[in-house]
């Protein structure tokens, strides 16, 4: 197929967001597969770093200058550029703002999205198969936009590696700013930022996280006392935070962060496969649960059947 | 405001590989129950809350919850065309829904549904209306006549924003910054007994029948799936002071590198 595979990729400082980088990687993993040429969108008040996207196989940027919260504007953009260019497969990053940007900019195109994919292939009629946690995340489903281009998605944070750099081509950048159209409607008039963000969960050696079983908000504090103590980040699941014990920054999981610490401890989590497989990046797992039959225990290395609140005092006292 | 199977949010029995799931039991989807919260309080003495859900009879219990809690016009969305729709289809109906009820301030949706998950149908709601979108709001309040200032919670920062109306927002479920859910009041409940609850169906909105439910939905499920890879299987340690013991012993030789590998 001739067609065109287009990453929406996101800056972090003057480069390419370390999510940006894991989609392209998998771009060129499906454009190895027939898929078509990988192309950059880049969005930005920075410019393209043309040579850090050829770096990682994009052929071609699509670069506009507009500011990082104008999701209104990337959205009509992308839509027109994506009616204009035909490409036939457009990922972006299931950040925040980057479903807001897909959700909007899928409807101006008139075409399908899946939201927070875990997975991409292309099948064998050289459609892309979408694959992501369903039915609350009890089920993982295979999802195609047959009848409809381009077939969108949105990759969760975490879903894939993130490669080296690996090409040495060029990245011939085209300029589509004279085609942005409105001024934001939505006008940004303050940034706060917060601490012990998701970033440093998706990159701590040791992860701890609290679920539904601790209980209180309190005993997420110890959570956080104790990721302090053995040098890593606390986390929760996404019942911990819809309890209002843990932050939604925190969230491990569907729609929250995937993670790939060397050690993850779970405490007082059963289990749901959306945060199950949040964590599949770790390399070690362990899982502290009063209920022997938590089907966290089948995902993990060490489990320990017990009270959770004496298990973190322990460890807590026995690393003073 | 979407109804919701509880199972959506309980797990599967990885003895038998199967679905835990409790027949019949439906609930309100959380994230709903915020926006309505959310809505009640802006509209507060001199506006009105309505609420539009799309699905089957059984929704009407969601209505007259809703109703119980103060919300005015009531909108059941049922027709059995508009089944199986995707998330742009669905967008596509309830805006269709809400432009045939007339006008609007402002639309607050759950920020995602707890069986789905997408979180895609506001944004896709205010591409097809063409106004201008907030999404994971976690505190709203009204900022002069026309417009409307959100706190979103973004990955690593906080984002304060304001947008004139007409807009749709789509609000987050267990942060307390919106407010805590309110509770029916009695006279809220005895109204809610015999609410008017008006079905539209496509007679009313005339939509090509080829454009909606299954038939118009751009993406398909193949198939599902359970999550098979990545078991360990490890025995868990009944004796709380023995597992703790091992877990240290794995942390300590995790902090002089004897893991790496």
């Amino acid at each position: 197929m001739n067609g065109e595979i287009w990453v929406v990729c996101d800056a972090e400082g003057t480069g390419l967001s370390g999510c940006s980088c894991e989609l392209l990687g998998k771009a060129q993993a499906l454009s190895e597969k027939g898929a078509g040429t990988v192309c950059a969108v880049w969005f930005s008040e920075i410019p393209p770093p043309a040579q850090e996207l050829a770096s990682f196989g994009a052929v071609r940027a699509y670069a506009a200058c507009l500011s990082d919260a104008d999701e209104y504007g990337k959205a009509r953009l992308l839509a027109r550029l994506a009616k204009t260019h035909c490409p036939q497969i457009l990922l972006l990053s299931a950040t925040v703002q980057g479903r807001s940007v897909a959700a909007q900019a899928a409807a101006l195109i008139g075409t399908g999205l899946t939201a927070d994919c875990t997975g991409l292939e292309i099948g064998p009629d050289g459609k892309l198969v979408q694959i992501r946690p369903a039915y609350g995340g009890n089920l993982m489903a295979r999802v195609t936009c047959p009848g409809s281009l381009p077939q969108m998605a949105t990759v969760r944070p975490g879903a894939f590696s993130r490669c080296r750099p690996f090409n040495r081509g060029c990245c011939a950048v085209m300029d589509c700013t004279s085609e942005k159209s409105l001024e934001n409607p939505v006008r940004l008039l303050e940034t706060i930022h917060l601490a012990g963000a998701q970033t440093a969960l998706g990159e701590a050696e040791i992860v701890v996280a609290g679920g539904a079983g601790i209980g209180s908000a309190r005993a997420f504090d110890q959570i956080c006392l104790l990721a302090e103590r053995l040098g890593g980040a606390p986390a929760a699941s996404r019942a911990a935070v819809n309890a209002g014990y843990a932050p939604y920054s925190s969230q491990v999981g569907q729609t929250g962060v995937c993670i790939h610490p060397k050690l993850y401890i779970a405490f007082g989590i059963s289990g749901a496969v959306q945060h199950l497989a949040g964590i599949q990046g770790a390399k070690r797992i362990a899982a502290v649960n009063t209920d022997p039959k938590a089907p966290i225990f089948d995902y993990a290395d060490y489990g320990i059947v017990g009270d959770l609140h004496r298990a973190i005092d322990l460890i807590l006292w026995h690393t003073s | 405001m979407k109804q919701i199977p509880s199972s959506a949010t309980q797990g599967f029995d990885p003895d038998t590989n199967t679905l835990i799931r409790e027949q019949g039991t439906l609930m309100t989807n959380l994230a709903d129950v915020y926006a309505l919260e959310s809505a009640l309080t802006l509209a507060g003495q001199d506006g009105t809350a309505d609420v539009f859900t799309m699905g089957k009879s059984s929704a009407c219990a969601l209505l007259r919850d809703a109703c119980a809690l103060g919300a005015k016009g009531l909108f059941l969305i049922n027709d059995p065309l508009f089944a199986g729709s995707d998330t742009f289809v669905t967008a596509k109906i309830l805006a269709a829904a809400i432009k045939h009820e007339g006008s609007y301030d402002l639309i607050l949706c759950g920020r995602r549904t707890l069986d789905g998950e997408t979180g895609q149908v506001g944004g896709q709601l205010a591409a097809v209306l063409e106004v201008p979108c907030v999404t994971n709001v976690i505190r709203l309040e009204q900022s002069g006549e026309r417009a409307i200032r959100c706190t979103r919670l973004l990955e690593e920062t906080r984002q304060m924003v304001e947008t004139d109306f007409p807009a749709v927002v789509t609000v987050c479920e267990g942060v307390e910054e919106v407010g805590h859910p309110r509770l029916p009041s009695l006279r809220g409940i005895r109204a809610a007994g015999h609410a008017q609850i008006k079905r539209i169906t496509n007679e009313t909105l005339q939509l090509n029948p080829g454009s909606v439910g299954l038939a118009g939905s751009f993406t398909r499920v193949e198939q599902t799936f359970l999550l098979a890879a990545g078991r360990r299987r490890c025995k868990p340690e009944p004796n709380l002071e023995n597992g703790v013991a091992r877990l240290l012993t794995l942390i300590e030789s995790m902090r002089i590198g004897g893991e790496e590998r």
